[in-house]
């Protein structure tokens, strides 16, 4: 379904991501994880192509992306969708404009038909009676849940969020987890999640990748990567573990 | 050493690189008439109604200030019948289109380059584009249709009030009657003048959207960056308001 080959990606003379060999399939929940600056969010944004490769290649569904133009690529985009750190919700507009906003832009539903995807959207995320609150009216959590239901309106093939759990306390955590794993089930889609949560990668993912100076170290389930010996991934992984230098208590 | 040497230049060069390319995808979309009518009509109330009360203020103001000055003159040395145009031709050719673009550039520029940065810096610039969204046609491309409409009909509207408040002053202040205040102005105000103001607006709307625009979506660096942004914005707008106008009074009179 999303696959790089050799991806190179530079911001000036600073390589972020130095040849990143990456596959999602169909369905499939894939986390990636390592340190701040390592490269996951950068990694997210050129599968989106928000930002362009140096070089290397990009897979969406067989279709080579990177070399598209922005308006073919926009229709590789309408088969995706991405959720935000802070959830990047239009602060013009309220919970059901957000949702109903792709609807409006690709599709010549009528306003009925609309109303009825945004209402199903909402419930699918745990949202109800928040139609008309602005974004700002909202919590983390909540405003999270709606940027999932907003990036979930045209069906998308795969979805791909961005520290969906930075900042939420653990009963949120468990939810916006929970939720992703619910959209995988309910809609078949692929999930790519950046995080540092280490409990909810171990819960909800197919397989980890670790990420270290722009490059993918080694994958696989949580128990394979402690196994798997090298002192980086160890010390990633007990520095986030609970007690742990990051982890907390 | 020679790297710092250039950098302005190199910044200068990059900076109308963004606003040429800016200006190029906006006007395809112009051509291909893929503009969202729905917003170009919300932003001619938001940005151009919403700026009429002030532009009239200060352009009201303005040709009362030049009434003050050239019919105490005029009185003095007999002139009178030379009042009413000579003040419709200054307006009209330069003072009308000047103002209205430098308020515009305050109110409007200011506006357009702080909200576009907000957006920028919490991710919705992104957002919109992962929704497969062209922000250009979405955000940029209605802004600049709405000003080019509404700059030139303001000015039209701020030039009229400049007349009508210095003839007030001539009249009030100095008991210069209609008749005499306005012999002149159809001899001095030709129907070209009148269509080359309309020229200055037309491009110093485009000005104005493009600059904002562009310090908008290549905001950086938080709420700061939005406020730095915000000032660009205004700062690059008005200076090149009138070295564009510069260039346009040399060219077309």
């Amino acid at each position: 379904m999303i696959e790089t080959k050799d991806l190179v990606v530079k911001f000036g003379s600073k390589t972020v991501l130095d040849g990143v060999n990456f596959r999602a399939a169909a369905g499939e929940i894939v986390t990636l994880m390592g340190g701040s600056g390592c490269g996951k969010s950068t990694l997210l944004r050129a599968l989106m192509k928000l930002i362009n490769a140096t070089s290397g290649q990009i897979f969406i569904d067989g279709e080579r992306v990177d070399d598209l133009s922005e308006t073919k690529m926009n229709e590789v985009r309408k088969k995706m969708g991405m959720v935000f750190q802070e959830g990047a919700l239009f602060d013009s507009m309220n919970v059901r404009e957000n949702v109903a906003f792709p609807l409006r832009r690709h599709t010549r539903m009528k306003e009925k038909e609309i109303r009825e995807i945004v209402r199903e959207r909402l419930e699918a995320v745990g949202l109800k009676g928040v139609e008309e609150n602005r974004p700002d009216q909202l919590s983390g959590g909540m405003r999270r849940r709606v940027a999932i239901a907003r990036a979930l309106a045209l069906s998308p093939r795969a979805l791909l969020y961005d520290e969906p759990t930075a900042g939420l306390d653990p009963l949120l955590t468990a939810t916006v987890s929970d939720l992703i794993m619910r959209m995988r089930d309910r809609y078949g889609t692929t999930s790519i999640v950046v995080t540092h949560d280490i409990d909810a990668a171990s819960r909800i993912s197919d397989r980890i990748a670790m990420i270290h100076e722009g490059r993918i170290l080694t994958e696989g389930k949580l128990d394979e990567l402690e196994r798997c010996g090298h002192p980086h991934i160890g010390a990633f992984l007990n520095a986030m573990r609970p007690g742990g230098a990051i982890g907390g208590n | 050493m020679g790297k710092i040497a250039f950098h302005p230049i190199v910044t200068a060069v990059e900076y109308v690189g963004k606003l040429a390319g800016m200006l190029a995808t906006t006007l395809t979309y112009f051509a291909r008439l893929s503009v969202d009518f729905r917003m170009t009509i919300f932003h001619m109330s938001n940005l151009g109604v919403n700026s009429i009360p002030i532009t009239l203020l200060v352009v009201g103001f303005t040709g009362m200030i030049l009434s003050v000055q050239v019919t105490e003159q005029a009185v003095r040395f007999g002139t009178t019948q030379f009042i009413g145009g000579g003040i419709a031709f200054v307006m009209v050719r330069e003072l009308a289109p000047v103002l209205t673009a430098v308020v515009m550039a305050g109110r409007v520029g200011s506006s357009i380059a702080s909200e576009l940065g907000s957006m920028k810096v919490t991710e919705q610039i992104d957002a919109l584009r992962s929704l497969a969204v062209n922000p250009i046609q979405y955000l940029v491309a209605p802004r600049m249709l709405a000003l080019m409409i509404m700059i030139p009909a303001v000015t039209v509207i701020a030039g009229l009030t400049g007349i009508m408040a210095a003839y007030m002053v001539a009249h009030q202040v100095y008991g210069v009657n209609w008749e005499v205040f306005y012999s002149y102005i159809p001899r001095l105000v030709e129907q070209r003048d009148v269509s080359a103001a309309m020229l200055k607006s037309g491009l110093f709307a485009i000005t104005i959207a493009l600059i904002g625009c562009v310090e908008g979506m290549h905001t950086e660096g938080g709420a700061s960056g939005v406020g730095k942004a915000t000032t660009n914005a205004v700062v690059v707008s008005i200076v090149s308001i009138f070295a564009l106008n510069y260039a346009l009074t040399v060219l077309l009179f």
